[in-house]
């Protein structure tokens, strides 16, 4: 490759490969620029704020609350609100201020780790089926088609219950209802990255990729998938609130997280015996879930119309 | 000229390139004939549709099967038959041997990817090397094709480059990998006029420069006459004139070679007029029986409608499909 004789032009410092200073900077161009343009679009921004505050409040759990959430103390059953216990405490003495964020910090885990998991089974199939196409696509889509015939809520109560059988407990339980919630994503994930790659696979680039010498599942992962990814990221945001609603409910149908373990869906439910007495324990978990399925779903939607120009309406 | 004939780099035999579309079959390359020597360039004539693109993506193997199909034909490759070849041994051959400028630079370079990761993507793929060594190495590729300051534009996305530059770009990745045969389809027609000959002039320097063979298809006989050694023009999937560009500018022999010529404006001012081909290119689904260019054709006889003519050798090297030179030797 010395043959072409134009290595003097190049100035060899400044062609390294950037610097960690360097690509920190770049970062913060990066984060600066996604700022940006968030805030064009209102909803995303009130949402990122939403996000930002929700996610600060899960890290600094252990040093932001000050009670065990699990321990009982009945001598301070029911109590109001008060600069001992910011939002009182519930039926058994427990702190609902601590009990609320650690149940937040588990459930925004569990959702994270879920959609994470049906993204990650879901786009290498989608993108897979989508870019090869003919008989290998149909027999895959035909697939997805039965998976999405099949009711979500049913399939969860289906492995809930069946891992109640087998006595899961603990990081177990929870593990079986990531993989449900991640598994019931998967299908909806494959339609939407196939129908994407469809459209994209058509363009002039891919056909490049080809020329230069690149092999199919190259084209396929590290070309187009680069492409397709904002249709992604907003279905996954907002799935992120759907799951978080789907857990609590199953919670407080009493499936899925078992007390005493904390739990917005359960202690709402727990909370429904005092409804008259103390109302403003069942309004806090209430209110938990409210703000961070508002959280997600503001965001996804703000995202939507940032990414996406064409739906945005004006 | 030396007594042993060299094999030429490229050469297409009978190569015939179908699609089977809903609607019916399409011809879109018909027996197409030609063989491109050692550091020549080879310019493919034709109005849109003649299968000129067609023909390019057969020989890389780029046509999509379903609907394409390659039912005869050869495409020998420095002697050997790329048709012939697996999918493993083509993409070998992809970049490193053949490569391929695209007539849309924009939509021919990935927008997500900067133009250093773009084609060092393509290094580290063929060749293997490193991050870093892939990176001095499109610095380099980055100059040649005449990109200022290749430095600074490296980390640069493809729509912060005006059209000119990202069609450097699209060279400098075809070039990436030392191919000794380059295929060039329309690179100067998404152009500014004044950016088309900065750019066909880089080409053609390059082509010289790295000892390059070259297949270059356009619509413009402005640019082949600047640019190629032989010219093949195509009409409606067929060669019907193939000779060097001297010959066929000077003594054209078919009728739409003929006309191609009268339709560009002169400046030495013999005709006050341009004389346009009539009617405009037949439906390839159901193309006209006999010689495709009859019903436009001037002198079209009773033979024209019943036989497709075949190409003929009129001069040494220079040959035309028309039945027009039927006469002398019948």
């Amino acid at each position: 490759m010395t043959e072409l004789e134009a290595r003097k032009f190049a100035d060899l410092e400044a062609i390294r490969a950037p610097t960690l200073g360097g690509r920190l900077a770049r970062w913060r161009t990066a984060l600066g620029n996604a700022w940006h343009e968030l805030r064009k679009s209102r909803t995303a921004s009130i949402g990122a704020v939403m996000l930002v505050l929700l996610f600060g409040a899960c890290i600094a759990t252990p040093w932001i609350t000050t009670y065990d959430p699990i321990k009982q103390n009945f001598r301070e059953r029911l109590q109001p609100p008060s600069e001992k216990h910011l939002l009182g405490t519930d039926r058994m003495g427990r702190d609902i201020y601590s009990r609320l964020l650690w149940g937040g910090r588990r459930l925004v885990t569990i959702a994270l780790l879920a959609v994470t998991f049906g993204l990650s089974i879901g786009i290498p199939y989608g993108v897979l089926s989508g870019y090869f196409g003919g008989k290998v696509d149909t027999v895959a889509m035909r697939f997805v088609d039965g998976l999405l015939a099949f009711p979500g809520l049913l399939l969860y109560l289906l492995i809930v219950t069946l891992a109640r059988e087998w006595k899961m407990e603990g990081i177990y339980n929870d593990m079986v209802l990531i993989f449900a919630l991640g598994f019931a994503f998967t299908p909806e994930v494959a339609r939407l990255s196939r129908s994407s790659v469809l459209v994209e696979k058509q363009k002039e680039y891919v056909e490049a990729s080809r020329a230069i010498g690149e092999g199919s599942f190259a084209i396929a992962l590290r070309q187009i998938l680069p492409n397709i990814v904002s249709p992604l990221i907003v279905n996954a945001t907002v799935r992120l609130g759907y799951v978080i609603l789907i857990v609590a409910a199953l919670s407080f149908l009493g499936l899925g997280t078992p007390p005493p373990t904390p739990d917005w869906g359960s202690d709402l439910a727990a909370a429904r015996d005092y409804m008259e007495t103390a109302p403003l324990i069942a309004a806090f978990p209430g209110l938990a879930i409210c703000y961070t399925v508002l959280a997600f779903n503001l965001f996804g939607d703000g995202l939507r119309d940032i990414l996406d120009p064409r739906l945005a309406e004006r | 000229m030396a007594e042993t004939v060299p094999r030429p780099v490229l050469e297409l035999d009978g190569l015939t390139v179908r699609f089977r579309l809903r609607r019916g079959d399409l011809t879109a390359v018909d027996g197409v004939s030609f063989a491109i020597e050692r550091g020549q360039t080879f310019g493919l004539v034709g109005e849109s549709g003649s299968g000129k693109s067609v023909t390019a993506k057969a020989i890389m193997r780029l046509i999509p099967d379903p609907p394409g199909e390659i039912p005869s034909g050869r495409v020998l490759f420095e002697g050997s038959n790329i048709l012939d070849k697996s999918d493993a041994e083509m993409r070998a051959l992809r970049g490193r041997r053949i490569a391929m400028v695209f007539q849309e630079p924009m939509s021919a370079l990935n927008p997500v990817f900067t133009v250093c990761d773009q084609i060092s993507d393509a290094l580290r793929t063929n060749l293997g090397l490193s991050k870093a060594e892939a990176r001095e190495r499109v610095v380099e590729l980055l100059s040649l094709v005449g990109i200022p300051s290749p430095q600074k534009r490296l980390d640069s996305y493809v729509h912060e480059f005006s059209g000119g530059m990202r069609q450097r770009v699209m060279l400098a990745m075809a070039l990436s990998c030392n191919p000794g045969f380059l295929i060039a389809d329309e690179p100067t027609t998404a152009l500014d006029v004044t950016i088309q000959a900065t750019i066909l002039e880089l080409i053609t320097s390059m082509i010289e420069r790295l000892g390059m063979s070259l297949l270059f298809i356009t619509h413009n006989l402005g640019v082949v006459a600047h640019a190629c050694d032989r010219v093949g023009v195509m009409y409606a999937s067929h060669i019907v004139e193939l000779g060097d560009k001297r010959e066929i500018f000077a003594n054209p022999q078919h009728p739409y070679t003929v006309g191609l010529l009268n339709s560009i404006p002169r400046l030495d001012g013999h005709a006050k007029y341009l004389t346009p081909i009539a009617g405009s290119v037949c439906n390839m689904m159901e193309p006209p029986s006999g010689c495709k260019f009859h019903p436009r054709c001037a002198h079209a006889m009773e033979v024209c409608r019943r036989e497709i003519p075949r190409l003929k050798e009129i001069a040494p090297g220079h040959l035309a499909a028309c039945h027009l030179h039927d006469r002398g030797t019948a």
